[in-house]
């Protein structure tokens, strides 16, 4: 079997690239190159060169060999005959062979980052070399997709990294906050607190109303999310920025692609093993400063006062003896607590001659400071293994499989009831029940003492500490298996299958309360859903690269590569089946369908599935004079099924420059300046990610009338539904100076997205949702600065580097009629939706009323902008306007650290400026609720603790009252390390043994009175607090052992 | 031995070109070649079965009560906006306190939005059921093809007819809209335009559609409901002597009244004598129940959790004579006993004699309610499987009695009587004679709290102004109020080819 197989990949099969089906040509091509045949295409002509240039070659004597690191074999090494300008590259597994024709030529070994050696030949004909670090290293190797990598040095596009230095020491929890105030340009925000939540990555700027949410590549598979991964298994990730990196990614890319790359082994390596691991507790750090139970009462009495008498049926003033006998609950300390966190991973790696692999392997815990213990948890076990083995000189493969399991319990109760509920509440009733605040008969009491009925105001421990139960379990299975085969120097063939997979499902149980608690009168009725769902998506892909290393010694640096790929996806929504009963149990652990009282309740949803294809070519080609004078080109042909039959296809190019300043003469010798390098690019991306079918008019099976099963029309159908477009426009400098200490990155870019796919221009009076339409515009311009220093000495080092993005965001374009978007609908709390998309402004503005001030009775008085001569209290929809934005204008990260024999220290900020919250925490629409503590003080709106039904001060409307500046800086990570020293760890036979302290969200500097000013949310509803799970502030314990 | 290796590899390589190039070609077509899965499209449809369903799905929006982010229910835009309920006992219901008063009806209003979206899904559904019955060549069924037809007509009358009661003029669209590159908006057409429409659809509907009792789906418009609406649009554009021949061609339908007035409201009366047409509403399956019971009602404990919202005001209560038997089957009352031993042991039956809420009445809707007995064992308890009458007979009998005090001409008096009779009893001197201030106030009882005619009555009578000053309702602006505001998105969307109503200033 496995000779038989082995002989097959003595060939190699690949597809040259003709957007035709009935052109493709199939090359193939012997190893030996005895028996070859080409097609008549301009491809072929190309690989028929390369074999022209390969084959005159005649050399008298040769040398082979290896370079290695200390971390194994080392890939790109320049090796050169000193003196001359031949040379080669080592290979992936770090060979290289070179024909020399005197014996005592030297050989030079470099390699960026490493200290360069030179050796003599003298005969011999096998000559290893083992490359030593270089503190100060230049730059670094860079991944720019589709299986390449380039120098930074070289690169003209838009790139940034974050290297394996920095994740290592870095104890987070998930993969996307390795890259938080990381890079320039990026922005992360956690849409919430709660443990396992996802984050929101953006790429400068929001990009279009639809996702913006990057492409992540893991291993080059595509997968939907990176939550199945344990950062303790990243090595590095990539950032692509710029159209020009982008644009090889066609359809997919528009928002930047995000590059992943896992730890692998490494051949000639030797066995290394690395466990790490940290343990740590974390509690609520911010808290918003409302009332306490005093203050409320104190609020409570000054309002039955001026309502004069008029009480609406609610209690009148509490009594000295009342204000003694209720409690004074905190409702954010009654909700939350103390909770531990934890982390450990073991990874092994090894490798030999002819192959590496390793194994690794982890568990993350982490349990939420809202609510008791195990409602709210997240829980990740992966493993991952892989392996790359030469199978001949020639020919490698590489498979890789991983499995992880997610298991995230979440509190389902909302956030906001513990802003709204006043202090004077008790969180239990004296018989020990969970208290019920919007008990209406009898109405609630404690302690003798009348309280108001708190209507929609559940008591939040309900949801949160005691009933509700929700699980999202996820099972992510990734494999792949890949071939690489150089038939002749220089020509690498690569084919590639991949699979992701996540298996979901998900759970939520409310047993019946009333049966445990009847004196409090709960919502009895019992109810548990469940429903499975599924993600697959599978890929092929040939590639063929090309590097021209006979130019190379004429300093031509120029390489090609051309690739095929098919991407297939299928999404199973689930069946949703849910039973409404009562129970025989109220343990979220224990509850099935079998433990309903009325078993045969169930009901079932049909589940619904979505298939989509893509089908690619693409091709890019990397040039550079003397690494002086860079150039990149590359372009793709996408087609996807997701659009009709004539729009199918999209092209998509992009161009690249750069000039290396620091190489030219007048610069080349310069004491301070190790690197100076300028660089523009331009590209055009795409985006297909709508749903499924929206080209078409599908129908609806289950839109029945009583018993009678009924058919209709979903949407209006568009056939002409095709690409969204993003042009992209870049222009950069680095700078490297000072012996290398000091480096500077300015990009100034500029991004157009034309033809955004967006719903909303089809009429209700249509009677059918809208369609999915190609209009509109979005432009973000913006400006980002890296800038670092670092000072390595033995002793005491240091390093601080800061980040800058600056971006700007503006509609251009919106609908066939410019029509404005409305977003941020918070059901009953604002009746009117608070975000508007309209041109000119940014993206999902806040949009509403301007206050001018308040009038004697304390009602908010709006601006009558449009001049009608309204009554100021109840203004007109004319009189709204912009009145903030939730997409901040710069952000920026600053990273500091330092060592000191055996001791290291790192802290990281984090901020953002020009970014507003509309807080919405408040229930307005709730008389004698909770207010901040600032309605004490002297012009507060008018009191509505005893208010009429109906009655309004003007709070309940969307208006820059609620919008507040959220700007804010982070103390997000400090780490204190220490390092055990080498006479210790050498008896020990480690590596390395470290163990560190650190702190998270350790404070917050911010204006805004809320729990947190990070607040996420969609595009068109970002930024809008309406009470959510804040970020905690932790401390860990951590350790890292290498042997 | 050589020989044959390379004859493997060959053989192999060969095997390995047809892979490949079997999995680029001929996938390539199959990859970007996606058809909805677990969807159909309109090709699909290739039954009579299938026909009925598109036709069914028309009725659908008739339930609708809350499927976008705001509330739609009739009563929202019929009683609570007039002078006969109260948005809720307190003030939690924002969407629904806005049509309490006046101002705070604003043209970008959510439930206003999807009133027009519910209303016109209806009329879409509608167009695309008989454009799908035209297009469908496979009857067998005789008269099947015909009568899905006039169900079609039925219904979008019925839907504009809403329309033009509750928004004046607004574009009519016959055809159903099914991609980009149909006419997405239209002009709005004038109020005669539409009402030729509507009685067009439904005289054609009526001279279609099965009796009542003549098919076995209750459900289903009739020729009777048919008739009834026709009569209504009548009446409303003052075609009295149409409307008075509309209505005794009803009364060959073999309509009566319920002896019990209270019967109409019972779960176990639907579909009743005195029925022409309604919502219906079902348990077991979920969302095919209504909202109603769970805003209406209040919180009692138990399975009995409901929000207190659209409260009658104490002046509709005491329009009422207690001799009136509608009095205790249109209101939950102080005192009233509700025949229910779960809310007997909730302290709620009889009612608590001092309930009272702070909106400052003292009643609960009492045509919606459901007993403890009957919510328990629902599917959801805000899912009421408690149909609502859309057009009863006793509304027939008083359009007649109306119509024919206007100079309609025939025997109004005859059919008012009717209705007094069975409310007062046998020569009750509290019934009010029949003269038209009498027919208006014994349209209040009769309807009250149904949610489909209140509103609008006052505004054809021209007693708006008096009756909202009769309620303090101060902000009342007739020149502005007696209409709802297009949606202010439909006309951005329209690009101004749609316009609004007076007043809305936008």
């Amino acid at each position: 079997m496995s000779e038989n197989w082995l002989t097959t990949m003595d060939y190699v099969i690949f597809l040259a690239d003709t957007n035709k089906i009935d052109k493709f040509t199939l090359i193939i091509i012997h190893n030996k190159l005895t028996n070859y045949r080409f097609m008549k295409n301009k491809f072929s002509k190309i690989v028929f060169g390369m074999f022209i240039l390969m084959t005159s070659n005649t050399f008298s004597q040769s040398v082979s060999g290896n370079v290695t690191s200390n971390t194994g074999a080392l890939p790109g090494v320049s090796v050169l005959i000193k003196g001359t300008t031949n040379g080669t590259q080592t290979d992936f597994d770090g060979n290289y062979k070179i024909d020399v024709i005197n014996p005592n030529s030297i050989l030079v070994y470099s390699y960026i980052g490493y200290k360069t050696q030179e050796v003599t030949v003298a005969g011999q004909t096998e000559i290893n070399v083992i490359l030593e670090e270089s503190p100060e290293y230049l730059g670094e190797i860079v991944l720019i997709g589709y299986g390449q990598s380039q120098s930074k040095r070289t690169l003209s596009q838009a790139i940034s990294t974050v290297s394996t230095k920095q994740i290592e020491d870095l104890p987070v929890s998930r993969v996307e906050n390795i890259l938080q105030g990381a890079v320039p340009g990026v922005t992360v925000q956690q849409n919430s607190g709660a443990p396992g939540s996802s984050s929101t990555i953006r790429i400068r700027g929001v990009g279009s109303p639809n996702s913006s949410n990057p492409l992540f590549m893991v291993d080059g598979l595509p997968v939907t999310t990176l939550e199945h991964l344990n950062p303790d298994d990243i090595k590095e990730m990539t950032v692509l920025k710029d159209a020009a990196s982008i644009a090889v990614y066609g359809a997919r890319g528009s928002n930047g692609v995000i590059l992943v790359k896992t730890k692998s082994g490494r051949k000639r390596s030797k066995a290394a093993i690395s466990i790490s691991g940290y343990s740590g507790f974390q509690y609520l750090g911010n808290k918003p400063d409302l009332m306490n139970a005093s203050e409320y009462i104190n609020y409570y009495n000054r309002g039955v006062a001026e309502a004069g008498g008029n009480l609406n049926g609610n209690r009148g003033a509490f009594s000295e003896a009342e204000r003694d006998a209720l409690p004074d609950t905190d409702w954010y300390d009654a909700a939350s607590r103390d909770a531990a966190m934890s982390n450990l991973a073991v990874s092994l790696s090894d490798g030999g001659e002819k192959y590496s692999y390793s194994i690794s392997g982890g568990i993350f815990d982490q349990d939420g400071v809202f609510s008791k213990a195990g409602k709210s948890n997240f829980n990740r076990k992966n493993l991952r293994a892989s392996l790359n083995a030469d199978v001949r000189e020639n020919f490698q493969i590489s498979v890789s499989a991983s499995v992880s399991k997610r298991v995230n319990s979440y509190p389902v109760g909302s956030i906001g009831s513990v802003n709204a509920l006043p202090s004077i509440y008790p969180t239990y009733a004296e018989n020990g029940e969970i208290f019920n605040p919007g008990r209406q008969s009898p109405a609630p009491e404690y302690n003798g003492v009348p309280l108001n009925v708190m209507g929609e105001m559940t008591n939040p421990l309900w949801e949160l500490n005691d009933y509700q139960g929700s699980e999202a379990i996820n099972d992510f299975i990734n494999y792949g298996v890949s071939a690489d085969w150089q038939p002749i120097k220089d020509l690498n063939i690569h084919a590639a299958y991949s699979k992701f997979k996540d298996n979901g499902f998900w759970r939520q149980f409310t047993p019946s309360l009333g049966a445990v608690y009847p004196t409090q009168d709960f919502f009895l009725r019992g109810s548990y859903t469940e429903r499975p769902s599924g993600f697959a998506n599978d890929q092929i892909r040939t590639t063929a690269a090309y590097t021209f290393s006979k130019l190379a010694l004429k300093g031509h640096n120029l390489d090609v590569i051309v690739g095929y790929e098919v991407i297939e996806e299928e999404n199973n929504f689930g069946q949703d089946k849910t039973n409404i009963s009562d129970y025989w149990t109220n343990d979220f652990n224990k509850v099935n369908f079998g433990l309903a009282v009325d078993r045969f309740n169930t009901v079932f949803t049909p589940s619904k599935k979505t298939e989509r294809g893509i089908v690619s070519y693409i091709g890019r080609v990397k040039y550079n004079f003397k690494e002086k004078y860079l150039a990149t080109g590359s372009f793709r042909n996408d087609n996807s099924s997701t659009f009709g039959k004539n729009f199918q296809s999209g092209f998509f190019p992009s161009f690249s420059l750069g000039w290396v300043l620091s190489e030219e003469n007048f610069l080349r010798d310069s004491d301070w300046i190790n690197l100076l390098k300028v660089r523009t690019s331009w590209g055009i991306s795409g985006n297909d990610s709508t749903g499924a079918y929206e080209n078409l008019s599908t129908g609806d099976t289950s839109s029945p009338y009583g018993n009678n099963s009924g058919f209709t029309l979903v949407r209006v159908a568009n056939p002409n539904l095709k690409w969204e477009e993003l042009e992209q426009f870049n222009v950069g400098l680095d700078l490297t100076a000072f012996n290398n200490a000091f480096n500077l990155s300015v990009d100034y870019y500029s991004k157009e997205t034309t033809d955004i796919l967006l719903f909303g221009s089809g009429s209700d009076s249509s009677g059918l949702e809208p369609p999915r339409v190609n209009v509109g515009g979005v432009k973000n311009t913006g400006f980002e600065v890296a800038l670092s220093y670092k000072k390595i000495a033995d002793k005491f080092s240091w390093n601080a580097s800061l980040n800058v993005g600056y971006n700007k965001n503006e509609v251009t374009g919106l609908g066939n009629n410019g029509q404005d978007l409305q977003g941020g609908f918070t059901g009953a709390l604002f009746s009117d939706p608070i975000t508007l998309t309209s041109i000119g402004e940014p993206i999902g503005s806040f949009y509403g009323y301007v206050v001018e001030g308040l009038d004697v009775n304390g009602n908010l008085l709006f601006k009558d902008l449009d001049g009608s001569g309204n009554d100021k209290r109840n203004p007109e929809a004319t009189d709204k306007t912009f009145i903030g934005k939730p997409l901040p204008d710069l952000t920026a990260g600053l990273n500091l650290g330092a060592s000191f024999s055996g001791f290291d220290f790192s802290a990281f900020f984090y901020g953002a400026t020009g970014n507003d919250v509309f807080d919405a925490t408040i229930r307005y629409t709730a008389i004698g609720s909770n207010r901040p503590a600032s309605y004490l003080q002297e012009g507060a709106p008018r009191n509505m603790a005893v208010a009429a039904p109906g009655d309004s001060n003007g709070e309940n409307l969307v208006s820059d009252f609620h919008v507040k500046d959220a700007s804010f800086i982070k103390l997000k990570n400090v780490v204190f390390g220490f390092s055990l020293p080498e006479s210790v760890i050498s008896k020990l036979n480690a590596e390395k043994i470290r163990f560190y302290i650190s702190g998270q969200n350790l404070f917050t500097l911010t204006e805004y009175e809320g729990a947190d000013p990070e607040v996420g949310g969609g595009i068109l509803s970002s930024g809008i607090d309406t009470g959510f799970y804040p970020q905690s502030r932790s401390y860990l314990f951590g350790f890292q052992i290498n042997f | 031995m050589k020989n044959l290796k390379l004859n493997k590899i060959k053989l192999t390589g060969v095997f390995l070109i047809l892979f490949v190039s079997f999995l680029s070609v001929s996938c390539a077509d199959d990859i970007l070649d996606k058809k909805p899965v677990t969807e159909i499209t309109p090709d699909t449809i290739d039954t009579e079965d299938g026909v009925i369903r598109v036709v069914n799905a028309a009725y659908d929006p008739l339930q609708w009560k809350l499927e976008g982010p705001a509330e739609t229910f009739q009563q929202m835009f019929q009683s609570v906006r007039a002078d006969d309920l109260h948005s809720q006992q307190a003030n939690f219901w924002g969407n629904g306190a806005i049509f309490d008063q006046f101002s705070t009806v604003r043209s970008t209003n959510q439930s206003v939005a999807e009133l027009w979206r519910k209303l016109y899904a209806g009329i879409g559904r509608a167009n695309f059921a008989i454009e799908i019955t035209q297009e469908f060549n496979g009857f067998i069924t005789d008269g099947l093809k015909e009568r899905i037809i006039a169900e079609g007509k039925f219904l979008r009358g019925f839907y504009y007819f809403e329309l033009v009661k509750l928004f004046g003029d607004v574009p009519l669209f016959l055809e159903a809209i099914r991609t980009t590159e149909d006419e997405l908006f239209k002009e709005r057409s004038s109020v005669a335009t539409l009402y030729a429409q509507i009685e067009q659809d439904l005289a054609d509907a009526a001279a279609v559609l099965p009796k009542r009792g003549e098919s076995a789906d209750v459900w289903r418009a009739t020729s009777g409901a048919a008739l009834g609406m026709l009569a209504k649009v009548q009446l409303y554009q003052g075609k009295y002597s149409e409307t008075v021949a509309t209505c005794q061609q009803v009364m060959t339908h073999g309509y009566q009244l319920e002896p019990v007035f209270a019967d109409n409201f019972e779960l176990q009366n639907e579909f009743g004598i005195e029925s022409l047409f309604e919502i219906n509403y079902i348990d077991g399956v979920p969302n095919e129940g209504s909202y109603s019971w769970q805003y209406m009602f209040m919180w009692a404990g138990g399975v009995y959790t409901s929000w207190g919202n659209m409260i009658p005001r104490q002046s509709l209560v005491n329009f009422y004579d207690d001799s009136d038997q509608r009095k205790s089957a249109t209101f939950i009352l102080p005192g009233d006993d509700l025949n229910s031993p779960g809310l007997e042991s909730l302290g709620w039956s009889p009612a608590p004699a001092d309930f009272a809420f702070k909106i400052g009445s003292s009643a609960l809707n009492k045509k919606f309610f459901l007993t403890f007995e009957e919510l328990e064992p629902l599917l959801a308890v805000n899912q009421s499987p408690k149909n609502e009458k859309i057009l009863r007979y006793a509304d027939v009998l008083l359009m007649f009695a109306e119509a024919s005090l206007m100079g309609g001409g025939g025997d109004g008096a005859g059919a008012f009587q009717k209705v007094v009779e069975r409310a007062y009893g046998p020569a009750n001197p509290a019934a009010p004679a029949y003269d038209l201030a009498g027919v208006k106030a014994e349209r209040r009882r009769e309807l009250a709290t149904e949610g489909w005619n209140r509103f609008t009555d006052l505004v054809r009578w021209g007693d708006i102004q008096a009756a909202m000053d009769a309620v303090g309702k101060t902000d009342f602006d007739i020149n502005r109020d007696t209409l709802l505001p297009i949606p202010d998105a439909e006309i951005q969307l329209s690009n101004n080819i749609l316009t609004q109503n007076p007043g809305y200033n936008n």
